[in-house]
Formats: structure tokens, C-alpha cells, sequence
């Protein structure tokens, strides 16, 4: 009995002795976009609560380039002991190594750590667009193939696939007009250049009374606009968002990945970060890792056979 | 309003606020000042420190940063050629020249009072007219972006040169680097021949730093060992303050019209803030009498760019406080600043938070009278900074240049291409063409691709491509002002009848045809250009195939030109200059190669020991090496502490070492 108790001991205590030191020194914390970016804001918000509750400094470095790819390519390349870890951004992670031959890395090859925050998508119209629903739209689309103009974010991004998704679902064919990003595409809905957008549940709130959503595209009405109808309210099996986290490279011990998994949770669930988040129009959410993990390889099936498709 | 900006006031006129308000305006002085470090950087390391704050002081810093930025790009503009950000790059026709004849201080008070103007000025036009002001900037869409950054080259290839034909060749050059990396839009990645860290594209302080800064050291200090930066020594004194700044005050239409171009085409977001400074300096040019001083160091130069991208940084800021909308990188830093303090942009800020918000928009204002008590002070420090002898001043530069093209994406190949981009520069100089076009074409490139591709979809989806890019009236009026601007130095030189230099007579038998080495380059760029690029999709391709067939016909073009009239130049005065310049080339490739070996710090150790010594014209002694060396570690060591230490560059620690 003694016997068992020091080898269930021996065997367990650098397990502790590991997650119990951990972190040791200063962690890298990544972004892969430019300085003064949405991820950058994020993750300065996060830094002092990050180095209160782990004890250590946060250093915040960036790798921009690429939409994030040269960032998440530099980081599967680094030691796997959590003393680096990257903002990764969902769908980009599926989509770039789906989309791209030479992304520089694989999807399996981030670990992810956290999800801590989702925007789901929708169709956005300007207020006095003559399109009041999205049956009035969909009715247009049908009568004259390719004359309206769709605003997204980019080529094969989280807008992109949800317009060819909806596209099929609908039976009908739109204009895509891709733009450099968020904000662009904003600018081009305002200024009547397109005449429909895929916008972000933080992206339309600013705007006010400026621009009418037409559907969301999520399972459940939105925390932030509960009256909103859901693409699926309207016979669409339409689900896209993009949700926001952390990664870490592929074989981080899992204590440590836990270690990090809670801290992150904890802050993510605190009344003041929820509510602040919520007032952006942003879906605060905890995520730990398993969960975002199962996430990740249901969407990596569902996407895959689509970017197929419309990718020459 | 007024009610708000006086309920502001009571925030900003309180000791602490005020003095957060003059601590982010030098920091920002700073981060503008530094290659490399720029000012969405500065605003983004100190948000995190703004929640600790009041939501007041910590935005009031933030406008300090912003404002104080948009001057401090100014400094190096004047000092060593090498602006700061595009928007300083008017800036450097004249305010470099100014330093080069000892007129250093002159420049940098003319830069700091115009900056200061321009932004009042601006400042008084948000005040009184943000909401209008903020609807115009909506106008702008893909056809008008396009004409815009055709416009943005039409003047600087004028501007520059003097010539039409000569801007175009460079231009397309520029907009051919623009090209590499992925497609913004359509995704395709292109001409990274094999490189993966090309795919985000080159970046834009190595490009910035290789084409002004570098040539400057590699003919003045390294070719012609010149034995201090400037040509004359800088005496600088309080009559230079008050003199320059009366001088300026004499000029209202200047000033007003310079700060009212900067306000106009600053309203378009992005690329409208790049060409602000350009476009005022060209009507300065234009309208001024004496105009042949311009681009020979006039302070009316310095003060035309810079009141203009002075008063384009309040500009920025009415989309952004309006419709959430930020006009340019650093204003969005302020934006998700706003977000982070719970304040969402829009009616909210200014019926909700009203009070905070004027807070802010009056620092602005506050801030501007600060650059100008710090830049006319300041100005007595850097000012002298040219004085030190080159044998000093030159490693350190050339350290700053290294660090500023790696720290911005953390990326040795970015150092690389700034070394390379140097040398094509210096190259082009040689030659007698301009880099300006070619670096403007870098920038804009993006916003004419885009505009392009965006107009051929929503035109397509329309019907007809054509009428939608050529005939909404913001575009007619942007294709009026590209045909003036083209067609203005023929008209001008009908009016003159300039005597026109001819190089050719009793050229030394040394001396290229300059136009026939261009053409054959350009000719060649397109072959390569064009063979790799043939399997690019539709709306990836078209952009680049477009600007390799415009370089293809200009090559053709100045072919032929080379043989009708040829233009000669000699390339290097002598064998020895020719062989210090490649031999200081090989010293940098060096010093290059062997960052990565032994890591950054005592790479740069030996490098500027060893520049240092070769630069010196003193018989070597034991105590002078003692010294050199001293030097190089105090200064390699204080580089390394403020990018390593402060602001978390991962320099590379290097293999041999660990």
C-alpha cells in the first residue's frame, strides 16, 4: 500500500511539479496582425489581468503578414512549452491551409487554447435600401442574376464562404465584393457602393439607425439583438461566425495548455469583461480547449468540400 | 458644441491631464522620429496603460501621441532624407536640402510651427463641421480611390522629375513592388519567388528607409567621404526661431491654403493622407513666386508639407468620432481605445460621453501648441545631432535603418530587401532618376488595385465598367486634375522657355546613356514580371499585368528616347569612389549575414567598431580604437535596451550562441 501510494507519487508529482511552476518567466504572447488591430486591442486589454493572476510579464510581439498566416507559420515553429503563445482567429486557421497550398502551416498544427469571444455574421442593408427583408432580397436576386452586390471582408474568409454558402442555400447568384478587411467594407455599405454586406454583429452597432440586418447567422437569436431574425428562422441553414482565442503550438504539455485554458476562462467570465464585450456587439463566450478543439474539426469537415468546390 | 468644448476645457486645463498631455506629445515626438518606430506603435503599447487612467487623461495622452507623431516624422525627414512615415516624404525636398546648406533649425521650427497651424486650423474645421465633413468621406468608392491614386502619381512624377515620362517609369517600378505578396483582394499570392515571408507583402519602412535614407549614406559619407552629414555646420540660435516663424506668418495663403488641402484630400481615408502633403506642395510650387527655390531648401517647402499632413490628422479623425469609421492606422488605435473605455463611436460619444469626447478633440487642439514649444526647443538638440562628425553619426544611422526595418514585422528578410532597395536607390540617383515616384507607387498601388478590381466587379454587376469608373463626378473631377497636372510643366516651360540643360555636349567618354540602361531594365522587369505571373486568377492578375504592360511601353518608350536624346551621366566620379561604395555595401551584407550567427548585439558591436574605424580619417592610435570601441558598445547597447528591452522586439540572439 505505502508502496503504491509513493509510485502513484513519484509518478504524479512532476506532473504537479510542472503545472505548479508554470510560468516561470515572461510568455511571448503573439499577434498576428498589425500593431494598433483588433487583436492587438484585445490582447492589451487582456495583458494586465494575464500578468496579475499568472504572475509574469506578457510580452506582446507581433507577426503580421499574410491575413495572420506568416504569424501562425512562425509560431507552430517554436518551442511547445507555453512560454509562446498567438491570437488565433477562427475560421482563418481552417481556412488558410484549406485555401492556400503554401500557408505554412496546418490546422492540427496550433493547439488551441481559449476561445474567448465570438461575432457571428449577418446580412446588412443600408437603412433606406428598397430591400425590407431578406425574402425581398432573395426575391431580387432571383429575378436578376448577378446585379446585386454582396460587401465582404476578403477572398475565402468567414464572409466569403457565407455568401457561396447562402448562395447555394438560396438558389440564386449575387455579386461578391471583397474588400481589404472590416472597415473598407463598412465605408463601401455607407457610401452605397455595395448594396447588401456581411456584417459582423460589432460591426453594424455603431451604426445605429443607419443600416437594417436582414437575418443573422446563427443556431439561437443573438444576446446583443434578441429580436433579430436567424437565417435558420427563414429556412436557411446558414451558420457563420468568427470567433476569437488563443493557440499554442502543437505538444504543449496539456497541464500547461490548462494552466493558461483557466486563467483565460476566468477572465473571459468576469461580469466586467462579459458586459463590456456584449456593448460592443460582441458574443462573450469561455471556450476551453477540448470544446474549441471539437469546434475547430467540425468546421475543418464542413468547409473543406466547399472551398473545393469554388476554388479553381 | 461650444458648450462641449468648454465642458472638455475643465478635463484637459487640470495639472495632471495637461501633464499627461505634454508627456504623449514628446513620446509621440519621439516615436515619430525613430525609423521604425511609428505611431500606431506608440498608441498601441500605451493603451493598456490608459485603463489605469481616468477615460479623460488616458485619451488626452493618446491625442498627445497621435499629434506629437505627425510632427516627429518630420525630424528625420529633415536630418537624414528619411521620412518618417509617406506623409513626411514632401518634406524632405526641401527640409534635406535646407539641412544640407546648415539651415537644419530653420527647417525643423518651419515644420513644428506649420504642423501646429495646420492642425488649428483643421481643428476649428471639425469643430464647427464634423457631421458634413464625415458624409463626404462616404463619397469616395472604388472608382474614385483609383482616380485618386492616379492623381497621387501624376503630381509627384511632375513634382519630382519635372518630368512626366521619367516619374512613370519609377512609379510603375513602385507599383510593381505593391504587387508582391498576397492579393488583398483576390487572395492570390504573387512574385514571392519562393520566399514565404514575402507573402505579407514588402513592407513599407524598408522600403522608406532603403530608397531615402541609404542612398544619402552611400554617395555622401561611404562614396565621398564627406566628413559631417550636412554640408555646413548647424549654429542654431533664438533669432533663427523667430525669424523662420515671422517669414511664415508673412505667408497667410501659404499656410491657410497648404492646411486646407491637407484638410480636403486628407477626408479620404487611407490614401488620401498619404498624397495630402504631396498635392500642397505641388500647388505651393505652382502658385509661389520664386518658385525655382523649391526643392533647393526653402522653408516655404517644409511648410507647405507640413501644415498640410498636420491638418489631415484632426481630419482622420472625423470619420472616426462620427461614423466609427477610422481614417488611418493610428486612428484606429484610438478607436478600439474608445471601445475598450465602453465608449462606442457615433451619436453616443457625443451625446453620452460628450464631455470626454471634446476632452479629446480639444488635446488635439492643445496638443498642436505643444509640438510647437517642443519642436522650437527640440529643435536645439537635433538640430545639432548633424554636426557630429560621419565617422560617428553614419553607424549609428546605419544601425537605426537595420532596426528599423526589422522591428516593424520582425522579419530579417525585411532588412535585406531594405539593403537591396538602397541600392537600386542609389542606383536610380546615378541615373538621374527619382526614387519619390517610385516609393509614392509602392504606397498607392494597393488603393489603385483595389479600386480598379472593386470597379470592374460592382461595374460588371452594373453593366458596364467604363461609365462606372469614368463618369460619377468626383472621378470626372480627379481625371480633370490628372490632365492639368500632366499636361502643367509643358504649359509652363511653353510660358518660360526654360533653357533646357543638355548633358550631352562634350561628355566625358565615362558617362552612360542613362535612358537606354532604363529602358532595358524596365523591358526585362516586364518579362520577368509577366512569366511569373501567368497562372494568377482573374482579378489577381489583372493589376499586375496591367503595370507590366504600362512598363513594357515605357521602356520602349525612353528606348527610343535614349536615341534621339540621349541624356548622359557618369555613374561614379572615380575608381575609388566606386570602390569605397561596394566595398561599403559588402561591409552591410556583412554585418547582415552575421546577425543571425551571433545575434543582434554583438553583430552590431563589431559592425560599428568597424565602420567607425574605416570612416575615420586619423592615423589609428591605441586610445582612438580604445574610444571606437567604446562607442560602439554604448551605443549598440542603448539601441538594443529601447527595442529589446522596452518595447519587446524579439532581435535574433543568434545560433553560434544559443
Amino acid at each position: 500500500m505505502k508502496k503504491s501510494i509513493t509510485l502513484l507519487l513519484g509518478l504524479l508529482l512532476p506532473l504537479i511539479g510542472n503545472a505548479a511552476d508554470y510560468p516561470e518567466r515572461d510568455i511571448t504572447y503573439q499577434i498576428t496582425f498589425s500593431p494598433g488591430g483588433g487583436s492587438d486591442i484585445r490582447a492589451r486589454a487582456q495583458q494586465p489581468m494575464l500578468e496579475e493572476k499568472l504572475g509574469v510579464k506578457m510580452q506582446i510581439q507581433y507577426k503580421p503578414g499574410g491575413g495572420g498566416s506568416l504569424g501562425w507559420a512562425n509560431m507552430v515553429k517554436q518551442k511547445p512549452d507555453g512560454y509562446f503563445m498567438s491570437g488565433i482567429n477562427i475560421p482563418h486557421i481552417i481556412l488558410q491551409p484549406l485555401a492556400r497550398d503554401n500557408a505554412g502551416y496546418e490546422t492540427e498544427q496550433i493547439e488551441p487554447v481559449v476561445l474567448f469571444q465570438q461575432i457571428p455574421f449577418g446580412l446588412t442593408v443600408l437603412a433606406d435600401s428598397p430591400f425590407q427583408t431578406l425574402e425581398d432580397l432573395v426575391a431580387y436576386a432571383k429575378e436578376n442574376p448577378g446585379a446585386v452586390t454582396v460587401g465582404g471582408s476578403g477572398s475565402w474568409d468567414a464572409t466569403h464562404i457565407a455568401h457561396l454558402q447562402f448562395e447555394k442555400l438560396a438558389g440564386i447568384k449575387m455579386t461578391y465584393i471583397p474588400h481589404k478587411g472590416g472597415k473598407p467594407k463598412q465605408t463601401a455599405l455607407l457610401g452605397g457602393h455595395t448594396m447588401a454586406s456581411w456584417f459582423g454583429t460589432s460591426e453594424w452597432l455603431p451604426h445605429g439607425d443607419k443600416v437594417r440586418n436582414l437575418a443573422v447567422a446563427t443556431q439561437e437569436p443573438v444576446e446583443t439583438n434578441p429580436d433579430l431574425p436567424t437565417f435558420k428562422s427563414k429556412g436557411y441553414e446558414l451558420y457563420s461566425s468568427v470567433y476569437h482565442g488563443v493557440g499554442v503550438p502543437q505538444g504543449t504539455p496539456p497541464e500547461v495548455i490548462g494552466k493558461l485554458q483557466d486563467t483565460f476562462v476566468e477572465i473571459a467570465s468576469s461580469a466586467d469583461v462579459r458586459a463590456q464585450k456584449l456593448k460592443s456587439g460582441i458574443i462573450p463566450i469561455a471556450m476551453p480547449a477540448a470544446e474549441a478543439k471539437a469546434l475547430i474539426n467540425d468546421r475543418v469537415g464542413a468547409w473543406a468540400p466547399i472551398v473545393k468546390e469554388f476554388a479553381k | 458644441m461650444l458648450d462641449g468644448l468648454i465642458a472638455g476645457a475643465g478635463h484637459i486645463f487640470v495639472p495632471g491631464n495637461l501633464l499627461f498631455l505634454f508627456a504623449g506629445t514628446a513620446l509621440g515626438i519621439v516615436f515619430g522620429a525613430i525609423p521604425g518606430l511609428t505611431a500606431t506603435m506608440g498608441l498601441a503599447l500605451l493603451v493598456p496603460f490608459t485603463f489605469s487612467m481616468e477615460p479623460a487623461s488616458g485619451l488626452i495622452m493618446l491625442a498627445g501621441i497621435y499629434v506629437g507623431a505627425m510632427y516627429g516624422d518630420s525630424v528625420p525627414a529633415i536630418l537624414i532624407n528619411t521620412p518618417g512615415t509617406p506623409a513626411a516624404i514632401a518634406t524632405t525636398f526641401d527640409g534635406y536640402p535646407l539641412a544640407q546648406k546648415g539651415m537644419a533649425q530653420h527647417a525643423l521650427v518651419a515644420a513644428a510651427f506649420a504642423s501646429c497651424f495646420g492642425s488649428l486650423l483643421a481643428f476649428a474645421v471639425l469643430a464647427a463641421a464634423a457631421e458634413p465633413l464625415a458624409e463626404m468621406s462616404l463619397v469616395f468608392g472604388p472608382a474614385e480611390y483609383f482616380w485618386l491614386g492616379i492623381f497621387g502619381l501624376t503630381i509627384i512624377s511632375v513634382l519630382s522629375s519635372g518630368n512626366l515620362i521619367k516619374g512613370f517609369v519609377t512609379a510603375t517600378i513602385g507599383l510593381l513592388l505593391s504587387t508582391v505578396g498576397m492579393a488583398s483582394l483576390a487572395g492570390d499570392v504573387r512574385l514571392t519567388f519562393g520566399f514565404p515571408e514575402l507573402q505579407g507583402g514588402i513592407g513599407l519602412a524598408g522600403a522608406l528607409i532603403g530608397f531615402f535614407c541609404l542612398p544619402e549614406i552611400l554617395s555622401n559619407v561611404i562614396g565621398r567621404r564627406r566628413n559631417t552629414f550636412a554640408g555646413e555646420q548647424v549654429k542654431p540660435s533664438i533669432s533663427i526661431i523667430t525669424s523662420t516663424i515671422i517669414d511664415l506668418i508673412k505667408r497667410p495663403v501659404l499656410m491657410a491654403r497648404s492646411a486646407l488641402i491637407g484638410l480636403v484630400v486628407g477626408i479620404a481615408p487611407g490614401a488620401g493622407g498619404n498624397i495630402a502633403s504631396m498635392v500642397s506642395y505641388s500647388e505651393a510650387r505652382r502658385w509661389e513666386k520664386n518658385s525655382e527655390e523649391f526643392g533647393h531648401g526653402t522653408t516655404r517647402g517644409v511648410a507647405a508639407s507640413e501644415a498640410a499632413n498636420s491638418a489631415m490628422a484632426p481630419g482622420s479623425m472625423i470619420p472616426l468620432l462620427t461614423l466609427g469609421i477610422p481614417g488611418s492606422p493610428p486612428a484606429a488605435v484610438i478607436l478600439g481605445a474608445l471601445m475598450l473605455h465602453g465608449m462606442q463611436p457615433g451619436n453616443d460619444l457625443f451625446a453620452i460621453y460628450a464631455d470626454v469626447t471634446y476632452a479629446f478633440i480639444g488635446a488635439l487642439a492643445i496638443a498642436s501648441v505643444a509640438v510647437l514649444i517642443l519642436g522650437t526647443l527640440g529643435s536645439f538638440v537635433y538640430a545639432r545631432i548633424i554636426n557630429l562628425p560621419s565617422s560617428a553619426l553614419a553607424p549609428v544611422i546605419l544601425l537605426m535603418t537595420v532596426m528599423g526595418s526589422y522591428a516593424i514585422r520582425n522579419n530579417m528578410l525585411d532588412v535585406w530587401v531594405m539593403l537591396i532597395f538602397g541600392i537600386i536607390g542609389f542606383a536610380l540617383h546615378r541615373l538621374n532618376y527619382q526614387p519619390a515616384p517610385l516609393v509614392l507607387g509602392f504606397i498607392l498601388g494597393p488603393y489603385i488595385e483595389n479600386g480598379l478590381v472593386q470597379s470592374m466587379m460592382i461595374g460588371g454587376a452594373s453593366g458596364s465598367v467604363l461609365t462606372y469608373m469614368t463618369t460619377r463626378p468626383i472621378s470626372l473631377v480627379l481625371i480633370a486634375l490628372c490632365i492639368i497636372s500632366a499636361l502643367w510643366p509643358l504649359l509652363a516651360a511653353r510660358r518660360q522657355k526654360k533653357q533646357n540643360s543638355d548633358n550631352s555636349d562634350n561628355a566625358p567618354a565615362r558617362a552612360i546613356n542613362t535612358d537606354r540602361v532604363m529602358g532595358i531594365t524596365m523591358l526585362i522587369l516586364a518579362v520577368i514580371v509577366f512569366a511569373a505571373t501567368r497562372d494568377l486568377s482573374r482579378f489577381g492578375g489583372i493589376f499586375v499585368h496591367y503595370c507590366a504592360g504600362v512598363a513594357a511601353a515605357l521602356g520602349v518608350l525612353i528606348l527610343l528616347k535614349s536615341f534621339v536624346w540621349p541624356d548622359l551621366q557618369i555613374f561614379f566620379e572615380n575608381a575609388s569612389e566606386c570602390r569605397r561604395v561596394i566595398i561599403g555595401i559588402a561591409v552591410i551584407a556583412a554585418y547582415l549575414t552575421l546577425i543571425p550567427l551571433t545575434g543582434f548585439l554583438l553583430a552590431s558591436i563589431v559592425f560599428y567598431f568597424f565602420v567607425h574605424s574605416m570612416l575615420r580619417e586619423e592615423h589609428d592610435t591605441l586610445t582612438r580604437r580604445l574610444k571606437s570601441g567604446a562607442l560602439a558598445v554604448a551605443v549598440t547597447v542603448t539601441m538594443y535596451g529601447l527595442f529589446h528591452e522596452l518595447l519587446h522586439v524579439p532581435l535574433p540572439r543568434g545560433i553560434l550562441f544559443g
